[in-house]
């Protein structure tokens, strides 16, 4: 199904959104590449009629549609899949094939409607009892479902947004399977992400958007450095770990959740140099951030870090950082200032304001912080509230406890976030972090704990490790 | 055998208002919308349901008063949610302070005086059925309509598409969008239709379970209304129950006087210190990790809570 669109602009206020995108797809796997901010989601947003464009058009097979309404964009075979699943957690799974889709007031007509629901299971080989709830499913199962929805709908355009994050190494094989499969049957793909391997591996054509504009059209064979270049302003070489100064004393990281039936296969009790990045491997989902927040939150039953003489560390030195940067780490309808204050006033018990200007104006210019001392959290990008959240913890020596410090930020926000991370490390006793990127993993720990579900299935120091084998432990193949 | 048959027709003609408005509560709860105002609006749409049926001297004309003002309320709180944004608990508790200390001054000259009253009306042929027949069909037209409304407002919610919006909507506003389902509309219509029960309960209090009117007349009924909806775990069948099961212990302790004071003293205040545990027994059921909890234990008392109940519509909604 070809799809076109045409001069789109959009602005909210100031910010100019989308400068006149037109893009023209005649069918395949499209790619929509773009750092955080180049105005992909405004796209797809309008794409799938959740908004309304200043300007432009969107064709399909040559024929002009009407915008800004997810209705007209469904009846027009548009349909979207989002980064996270876009469903109802205590509906059926029937009911959430229902929803905004009976013509009929009653609805009576629903057995043949689950026959023909569960046929189409059938043909993707998946099992799914029709009147469980949604909320019984996992996050990947859940956007199976979706996917599986949008079909049942007869959509002929399907956007996905980022949806891979959830998914296990398995399930990604099958979405991606899937995808290739549906191209086939004249059904277009357009695939938003800022993952390149994936849009290598399936897309058969791209557009690089940045700051609102097309800068860039791609077509297969994919010229890697070319994309970067366009995609970022400077392409800044991956942060190189520096070699760390030894120092003598060492540190000891315990932790007691190992899949008990291997545990002779490793120690659980690990010794560590000061200094030390620690990273915890895992997909979303899995414990590798209830990991993180247990050294934190001291529950030495499982898991703790203290001395070699035995000593527990000091818990006002272990310093954490929740991976929902607006739920548990900043307030959202705080200005900077009240942050830097919350941080600060625990030296003295009335509030210095000019001290405390001159700190966070400090620590704004340190953390390389894009906003104004007074602006409200919520008017700031992501990675500025990242590095925000990273400069209200202590400066003196610590543990860093960090959850996903780059989640959902682009290229050049997580290059920025670890350049200042390994900055403090010089001086740190160590930085114990989760992710579930691999790559961040892989560039930046020196001992990688991987974690499959709810177990933690090895434990290593990176030179004993090879990539291949963390996917594979870290997918619950390996254990 | 005449006590245990009387007692059941006085629970089920004494639970009237409490059915009704607790399906209502359900029906706006279940699109996202806490109506906190029910008590208010609860006691004030008695007052005016009185005041219509007494003026007018023909009791139906209470009872679709009392609907019409009950409507007009939910609108208010509706609009104060979907158009300007503002937080539902802190609208809805100030409209029923409000609509209290307003039906104390309106009805101060219709106090203890009397009103028409919903009559008997036996249902012909079913009402003759020996032991049951008494209970279920020998009531008032407005205890028809309570009975009636539990399997209605369950039709509605599960096997009509507007039920399945209005549950999509209270589970995942953005979800309902993207669907192609008008979000504010359906949540508009839910608080409506919510707000018109509580009304109509009203009505009932004051034309029929506890006929006439007087200041504090509906005994924080509104309250007790929201409990009873966790308790029933948004399920109206499961509600109806809970509602019943309080309506017996209010005429039990009724009964008791007679046996001793202490317990009939008692017996009127057990509900509150059972709700409560219920209330905690129900929390603890439906907290994801209980897993230690047999599944068709979970299953009967654990609810649905909608997923987003009680907050705000999204901005760009």
């Amino acid at each position: 199904m070809k799809i076109e669109l045409k001069n789109i602009s959009k602005s909210f206020g100031s910010l100019k959104a989308n400068k006149e995108i037109s893009i023209s797809i005649s069918g395949g796997i499209h790619a929509l590449l773009g750092e955080n901010g180049a105005g992909k989601s405004t796209l797809v947003k309008i794409i799938s009629g959740q908004l309304n464009p200043d300007k432009g058009s969107i064709l399909i097979s040559d024929k002009k549609i009407n915008l800004g309404s997810p209705k007209i964009a469904i009846n027009n075979g548009i349909g979207m899949l989002n980064q996270n699943p876009l469903d109802f957690a205590n509906l059926s799974v029937l009911e959430s094939f229902l929803v905004g889709n009976t013509q009929n007031s009653f609805m009576s007509n629903n057995h043949k409607t689950k026959e023909e629901i569960l046929h189409l299971f059938d043909n993707y080989n998946i099992e799914i009892d029709l009147n469980e709830k949604i909320s019984s499913f996992s996050i990947g199962q859940r956007q199976q479902i979706e996917l599986l929805r949008l079909l049942y709908n007869g959509v002929k355009i399907i956007i996905l947004d980022e949806p891979t994050s959830a998914f296990s190494l398995e399930q990604k094989k099958m979405i991606f399977d899937t995808l290739k499969k549906l191209t086939k049957e004249d059904i277009t793909i357009i695939f938003v992400s800022h993952k390149l391997d994936e849009v290598f591996e399936i897309c058969d054509s791209g557009t690089v958007l940045k700051s609102g504009r097309v800068v860039y059209s791609m077509h297969k064979p994919f010229d890697s450095d070319s994309i970067f270049a366009k995609m970022f302003d400077d392409t800044r070489t991956k942060n190189k770990i520096t070699n760390k100064e030894k120092r003598s004393d060492k540190f000891k990281l315990f932790i007691d959740e190992l899949d008990k039936t291997k545990q002779e296969t490793f120690s659980n009790e690990s010794l560590i140099d000061f200094g030390t990045v620690v990273g915890i491997a895992g997909l979303q989902g899995s414990m590798n951030d209830k990991l993180v927040n247990n050294f934190f939150s001291r529950d030495f039953s499982k898991t703790g870090i203290f001395f070699d003489n035995g000593d527990y560390i000091d818990k006002e030195k272990l310093y954490y950082m929740p991976a929902d940067r607006l739920e548990r780490g900043l307030f959202e309808d705080l200005t900077l200032k009240e942050h830097f204050a919350l941080s600060y006033s625990n030296r003295s018990k009335y509030l210095n304001w000019n001290d405390i200007e001159i700190y966070g104006e400090k620590k704004i210019q340190e953390y390389d912080i894009k906003a104004t001392i007074t602006q409200k959290v919520d008017q700031l990008s992501g990675g500025n509230q990242q590095r925000l959240m990273l400069s209200l913890l202590p400066e003196s020596p610590g543990v860093l406890l960090l959850e996903q410090p780059t989640r959902g930020l682009d290229f050049n926000s997580a290059n920025k976030m670890w350049d200042i991370i390994l900055h403090r490390k010089k001086n740190d006793i160590a930085i114990i972090f989760s992710s579930t990127d691999l790559e961040e993993i892989w560039d930046y720990s020196d001992i990688i704990i991987s974690v499959s579900g709810n177990t933690i299935v090895n434990i290593e120091s990176k030179q004993n490790l090879n990539k291949e084998n963390l996917a594979r432990y870290v997918s619950g193949i390996l254990d | 055998m005449i006590t245990i048959e009387n007692s059941l027709i006085t629970v089920i003609a004494l639970s009237t208002p409490l059915i009704i408005a607790v399906l209502g509560e359900t029906i706006s709860e279940k699109s996202g919308v806490i109506n906190l105002s029910a008590e208010g609006t609860i006691m004030i749409c008695a007052l005016f349901a009185f005041v219509f049926g007494y003026l007018t001297d023909i009791a139906i004309v209470g009872l679709i008063a009392g609907m019409i003002l009950g409507s007009i309320i939910a609108a208010f709180l509706s609009l104060c949610d979907i158009k300007l944004r503002m937080d539902q608990i802190a609208v809805g508790f100030v409209l029923t302070i409000l609509c209290s200390r307003l039906s104390s001054y309106l009805g101060q000259d219709y106090v203890r005086i009397s009103g028409p009253t919903l009559n008997k009306m036996p249902i012909p042929l079913l009402s003759d059925i020996p032991f049951l027949g008494n209970i279920l069909f020998n009531h008032s037209l407005i205890t028809y309509i309570s009975i009636s409304l539990i399997p209605l407002t369950w039709l509605l919610l599960n096997k009509t598409t507007f039920g399945l919006s209005l549950r999509a909507v209270g589970e995942n506003p953005n979800a309902a969008k993207s669907r192609g389902i008008d979000v504010q509309k359906i949540r508009f219509i839910g608080t409506l239709i919510g707000g018109a029960l509580l009304g109509l309960s009203g009505a009932a209090f004051s034309l029929y379970a506890k006929y006439g009117w007087s200041e504090g007349h509906t005994a924080n009924y509104g309250w007790i209304v929201l409990a009873i909806v966790i308790f029933g775990g948004w399920n109206p069948f499961r509600a109806a129950m809970g509602a019943y099961a309080f309506g017996l212990l209010q005429v039990l302790a009724i009964k008791a006087q007679s046996v001793t004071l202490a317990l009939s003293q008692v017996l009127p205040l057990l509900p509150f210190p059972l709700m409560i545990f219920i209330l905690i027994f129900i929390q603890y059921i439906n907290r994801k990790d209980s897993s230690s909890v047999p599944l068709i234990i979970k299953s009967l008392i654990g609810g649905n809570q909608p997923e987003s109940l009680g907050k705000k519509l999204p901005k760009e909604l």
